[in-house]
């Protein structure tokens, strides 16, 4: 709006800017007169504040005055607690004081308490009082004599005395002690037995006790011995007798451990329990000890082990019958079953006493370090050995007397497949009975490989010895109709040994582990899986089986039915044709040759291997057919009548087996299918995309031209000209 | 199926002391137990490694070296894949003993089965079978050898892994492993026919 003078131009503008001014001047005046109105105001505004200013100043000084306060409050708090502390200290010393005279009174009391006590031959009232000596602090008790250096005649000799009794009635208790396991004083034991600990003897005590305990037990257990080793051979038991001693002694320890306890937690206190159990398993371990070292000895188990792995077959006579060596084994597992049994007895007593189980020892530790457990694994070494040998000899046995069984209407088996699966069964669960997985593990890793040595081998080497066919030398061989029988039982045997291998490693692997405690699922299945290895064993016998049968039954008997095959002519007239159709001998001839073989074999294999016998054979039919016909020249009808043999033979097949053959006979189909074309230049349709016909042929392009080639009635240049 | 392509027994036998627990342990839970105690019986682990992007699973058998357990661990050798026989490089004795290992092994395992000789402790100080000793009696029975420490985790992983590997291969090569489980001809689990896998000739 302001603008220098230059640009006022013309009067009226002049006069405008004048105008303005003039406005502008009132408004000035106007808000000047305003702002001296409020002038006042304003003072007293001023005034009030400055007022104010003065009351803060008081305020301050208030609070640091309040601050002094709180800090002298603190400081006064500060030794009323040191105060009361040093008061606590006091209170402390004095009670101290109050105790040490209550000792020193005791003491007093305790030192004639136990004169008179023993005067009279009170021990268990001595021995109270020396317990009370013996609880107060000892060096505390040294240092009120000190600081009453001046006076302390009294204590020094209250001290003495009870110094000496304690000492006597150590020396008394444990004398006594002496005497009373020496005459077998059973009450008295139990009363000095209880003393021990008051005098603070609780090792002492116990070992005195459990040496009495081991004296006990060692008379039963000599008596026990006595008697296992006068068993006459005649007894019912005599064959178990060392099991049964075992378990007696085993029963007596455990009773034992089951009367002292509760009377050692008592008296001696929970934390004595280990130390008891492992003093008396040393008393056990020297029963168990001489009674497995007699029961070697008896039973002559080291000369046995020795003779049982000898090779030679010449000394046969001299190896152990198996029947003994099964009993032998029945024992020690029984053996082994009753440790494991009295193992699960003691390690269950350290648990029950402090409610969780200890970290450190344990019930367990002790019997795992002791002698017994040492002589057990030994045993246990003993035990696979013998049931190996067992286990061998048995299936040994049963390859050696095998019998075939089945006539007429059963397939043809063999005795030993039944056999030696009820051996290696009852081994294994034999072993279960040792209580241990390392056991039950080795035995069966024992029996797959007996199973794959002995059991395989034995069906492997028969199958792959071969079927001896109808040839002109088998002629000759003694006893073919028996050879032929085993051959075949072996086949069958391979079949249900798999089947059996299967449902043995299921059973065990659904029985075991709720039979054994602890038992380690993945270790044990590891183990059974190798049971796989047998059956591939087993499969692969089957297989060469039947690669035997293929080469001296299946090719030449094929052979021989084709034969007449070259005999016919198929380059037909119609009334040829229709005769053919109508009743074509070779065809009769051929399925009643396959049927009667078939039939021989029906009866005597097991369903799944005469199946299999009927598809080798179907496939070795349509084989040698092919081949006859390569060899055969054919018109269209011709071509015709082989079609409707290959149909007949289809039929025949597939009402033979429960298997699928058809696919056995695709080539010779397709080949029946190319002699059937009415021109040579029909093919063009299967190998047009276009024609609809998916066909997928079995034959290559050079073998179809070939079969073109044996239509006479084809002319070469057609045939060349065939797109393939 | 469970979730490995592959599936080794690995068995390790040697004397008492001479560390196979320890190895064990180092390679499956990457730990050297403080205050081993002699194994008993047999122990069984279970770890799966990778190898060229396939899972193989190893079971471990780790067998106990006091006398007393020799049948038990009789039993095992047959069916290892490897076997891995292990001395102590700081006690001849532990090396004398090899002999009757070995003896032992040709007696009841398998002739293909893989052997490697491991001698162990190396973080020790007082060795007493030079390296060259050990390699030359190893070459000697067709071994491999390695030198470990469980202690340090020395070739502990390595032989483990190499023992796999070549296991590997081999089943490759044999086309597919009769004990790997994808190729077993018969599942011991399913009930199949005997005849399923013998008419495809
Ligand atoms: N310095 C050192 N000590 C080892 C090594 N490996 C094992 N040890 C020690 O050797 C001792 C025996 O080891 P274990 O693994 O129990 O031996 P083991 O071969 O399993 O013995 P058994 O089970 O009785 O057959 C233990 O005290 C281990 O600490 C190692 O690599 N270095
Ligand atoms: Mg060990």
């Amino acid at each position: 709006m302001m603008s220098s003078n230059e640009d006022y131009i013309t009067l009226d503008e002049i006069n405008n800017a004048l105008e303005l001014l003039d406005r502008d001047e009132i408004a000035s005046r106007k808000r000047l007169a305003t702002f001296t109105n409020q002038w006042p105001t304003v003072i007293k505004e001023v005034d009030s504040v400055t007022k104010k200013f003065s009351t803060l100043t008081s305020i301050k000084e208030n609070l640091s005055q309040i601050q002094t306060r709180i800090h002298d409050s603190s400081k006064l708090a500060e030794d009323i607690s040191s105060k009361v502390r040093q008061l606590d200290k006091i209170r402390g010393r004095v009670s101290e004081c109050q105790k040490r005279v209550q000792d020193l009174l005791d003491l007093q009391l305790c030192s004639e308490g136990v004169q008179i006590a023993m005067k009279n031959d009170e021990l268990e009232q001595a021995a109270g009082h020396i317990h009370r000596y013996l609880s107060i602090d000892q060096t505390k008790l040294q240092r009120t004599a000190d600081d009453m250096a001046q006076d302390c005649s009294m204590i020094t000799s209250a001290l003495k005395h009870l110094q000496e009794a304690s000492e006597l009635l150590q020396d008394t208790v444990s004398k006594r002690f002496e005497h009373a396991s020496l005459v077998q004083d059973s009450k008295s034991i139990e009363r000095y037995f209880k003393i021990f600990p008051l005098l603070g003897m609780h090792e002492v005590g116990l070992e005195k006790f459990v040496d009495y305990l081991g004296r006990l037990l060692k008379v039963s257990a000599d008596k026990n011995l006595k008697n296992v080793m006068e068993t006459p051979l005649s007894s019912n038991r005599a064959s178990v007798i060392f099991a049964d001693g075992l378990t007696f002694i085993f029963e007596e320890v455990a009773k034992t451990i089951e009367v002292q306890q509760p009377l050692i937690e008592t008296h001696y206190g929970p934390e004595y329990v280990l130390k008891f159990l492992s003093h008396l398993q040393i008393h056990c371990d020297t029963f168990g000890d001489i009674l497995l070292r007699t029961f070697l000895k008896t039973r002559k188990i080291r000369e046995l082990l020795k003779t049982v792995w000898e090779e030679s077959d010449a000394n046969a006579a001299a190896r152990p019958d198996s029947k003994d060596i099964d009993l032998l084994v029945e024992e020690i597992v029984m053996i082994l079953a009753r440790y494991d049994l009295y193992a699960q007895f003691v390690c269950k007593r350290t648990v029950n006493a402090d409610g969780v189980e200890p970290k450190t020892r344990t019930a367990k530790t002790v019997l795992d370090n002791s002698r017994l457990c040492c002589c057990i694994q030994e045993m246990m070494g003993k035990y696979l050995e013998l049931e190996r040998y067992y286990m061998e000899e048995s299936i040994r046995k049963a390859v050696l007397m095998d019998t075939i069984e089945g006539d007429g209407d059963a397939a043809l088996t063999s005795s030993m497949v039944d056999d030696v699966f009820f051996i290696v069964r009852k081994c294994v669960m034999r072993s279960l009975r040792s209580g241990s997985l390392d056991v039950l593990c080795a035995v069966i890793n024992n029996a797959v490989n007996a199973l794959e040595a002995d059991m395989c081998a034995v069906l492997t080497q028969v199958l792959s010895a071969g079927y001896p066919g109808s040839g002109y030398f088998n002629r000759f061989t003694p006893d073919l109709d028996k050879v032929r029988r085993t051959f075949l039982a072996a086949l069958n045997s391979t079949e249900v040994a798999v089947e059996y291998s299967k449902s043995l490693s299921q059973a065990f692997r659904d029985e075991v582990p709720a039979r054994l405690r602890g038992c380690h699922a993945e270790k044990l299945d590891s183990c059974l899986h190798d049971f796989s290895r047998v059956n591939a064993s087993l499969v692969a016998a089957n297989r060469s089986g039947f690669r035997q049968l293929q080469s001296s039954l299946i090719e030449p008997k094929a052979l021989a039915w084709t034969e007449p095959f070259y005999e016919q002519h198929f380059t037909l007239d119609e009334t040829e044709f229709a005769q053919t159709v109508a009743d074509n001998p070779f065809v009769v001839a051929l399925v009643r040759n396959i049927d009667g073989t078939l039939a021989e074999f029906r009866a005597r294999l097991t369903p799944n291997n005469y199946d299999m016998l009927v598809v080798a054979v179907a496939a070795e039919t349509a084989t040698q057919l092919e081949r006859a016909v390569m060899k055969t020249e054919f018109n269209r009808l011709g071509g015709m009548a082989l079609d409707k043999v290959v149909r007949t033979l289809i039929n025949y097949f597939s009402g033979a087996s429960a298997w699928p053959v058809r696919e056995k006979f695709a080539r010779l189909v397709q080949v029946t299918t190319v002699l059937n074309l009415e021109r040579a230049s029909d093919l063009n349709e299967f190998s047009n995309p276009d024609s609809g016909m998916r066909f997928s042929w079995k034959l290559t392009p050079d073998c179809i031209r070939q079969i073109l080639r044996l239509r006479v009635d084809f002319r070469e240049d057609d045939i060349r000209k065939v797109q393939l | 199926m469970e979730d490995y392509k592959f599936l080794f027994k690995v068995v390790l036998v040697g004397n008492a002391g001479v560390g196979k627990t320890c190895l064990v342990r180092r390679f499956t839970q990457g730990m050297f137990p403080p205050g081993q105690g002699a194994t008993i019986g047999v122990d069984f682990m279970i770890k799966t490694i990778e190898i060229d992007n396939e899972k193989v699973k190893l079971q471990i058998w780790d067998t106990a070296g006091q006398e007393r357990f020799r049948s038990i661990t009789q039993s095992y050798y047959r069916s290892a894949h490897a076997l891995i026989l292990i001395y102590d490089i700081t006690s001849q004795p532990t090396f004398d003993c090899l002999n009757d290992w070995l003896r032992e092994i040709d007696e009841y395992a398998n002739n293909r089965v893989l052997r490697v000789l491991v001698g162990n402790k190396i973080d020790k100080e007082d060795r007493e079978i030079p390296s060259h000793v050990g390699q030359d009696f190893a070459q000697r029975h067709d071994m491999r050898y390695l030198e470990t420490s469980a202690k340090q985790a020395d070739n502990v992983e390595k032989l483990f892994v190499q023992i796999a590997s070549e296991l590997m291969e081999q089943a490759k090569s044999k086309g597919i492993s009769s004990d790997s489980p994808q190729s077993l001809p018969f599942n011991t689990r399913t009930s199949k026919s005997i005849n399923d896998y013998c008419c495809n000739r």
